[in-house]
């Protein structure tokens, strides 16, 4: 996919986000977790750093090399990702007390890495 | 996961499944349809007794996150617990006739997951029904076996 195509997916599953209630902590670390890896995609794609058919999945699954060779240029955006990504084993497939503040804590992430991933977008716009 | 764990966040994601639009918010009205179906599926593997319902939590096949005796948390390896995906681990043992059927439902409904949240194929109305009529298979199988489960 390429890099526009990322931020429409992670606009669309943001927005939708929205749309989910205090009682819906699952699906509101999932759509961080979900909008967060698009943006990264989008984030690497712009900095040429991968290929529009090499995809980030999940920063749980990268070979360590590759997730080293990505953090040279988005450190910060995958290290927010990662930490999401943490919060899965125990609010969505555990049930884990603190599943609202978890939640908080995914979507307050996501902003985070939203705003790095549109740095690129400044760039490619001359803005 | 426990089966108490696993039937609430069915109840509360199936709740949120109906305040999302299948068109408009598809990539997280599938992912709450998918959510919900594995928490089905451990249910009922559980119920089966082919999976233990221990309180521990599925990463990857073989590594679940474990509550310390200090009250932290750390990976550790362990048997089968909760599956994360059809086939992801594998379940061994014989399987009755309605878990394989719900395994079958969910595993259509993964089908779309890569192409459609991760690709570019776009959603539509008749992969949205084709998740409902599966779902509603999903669901089905939970209400045979547990009673505060509607169908």
């Amino acid at each position: 996919m390429n890099a526009d195509g990322h931020r429409e997916k992670a606009e669309r599953i943001t927005r939708s986000a929205m749309r989910c209630g205090p009682g819906d902590w699952e699906m509101r670390i999932e759509a961080a977790m979900l909008a967060g890896t698009h943006w990264a995609n989008h984030a690497l794609h712009c900095a040429g750093v991968t290929p529009d058919d090499e995809d980030v999945v999940h920063t749980s699954m990268l070979v360590v090399n590759m997730l080293r060779k990505y953090a040279i240029v988005e450190g910060e955006l995958l290290a927010a990702l990662a930490e999401i990504e943490e919060l899965r084993p125990l609010h969505v497939r555990g049930d884990v007390e603190g599943g609202h503040a978890a939640a908080d804590r995914a979507m307050a992430l996501l902003e985070t890495i939203e705003r790095r991933a549109r740095r690129h977008d400044a760039s490619r716009s001359g803005g | 996961m426990i089966i108490p764990s696993h039937l609430d966040k069915l109840r509360r994601l199936r709740a949120l499944r109906a305040r999302l639009d299948p068109l408009d918010d598809f990539e997280l009205w599938y992912w709450t349809t998918l959510t919900a179906g594995t928490n089905a599926l451990n249910a009922v593997l559980h119920h089966a007794k082919l999976t233990t319902d221990a309180p521990i939590f599925s990463t990857i096949p073989g590594v679940h996150v474990v509550r310390r005796p200090d009250g932290t948390f750390a990976r550790e390896l362990r048997g089968p617990g909760d599956v994360s995906h059809v086939g992801w681990p594998p379940i061994e043992g014989e399987i009755p006739a309605d878990v394989a059927g719900l395994m079958d439902a969910l595993h259509a409904i993964e089908m779309h997951r890569d192409p459609c949240i991760r690709g570019t194929r776009a959603a539509t109305p008749g992969i949205v029904a084709e998740c409902e009529a599966n779902f509603a298979r999903v669901v089905g199988v939970v209400a045979g076996r547990f009673e505060e489960v509607d169908a």
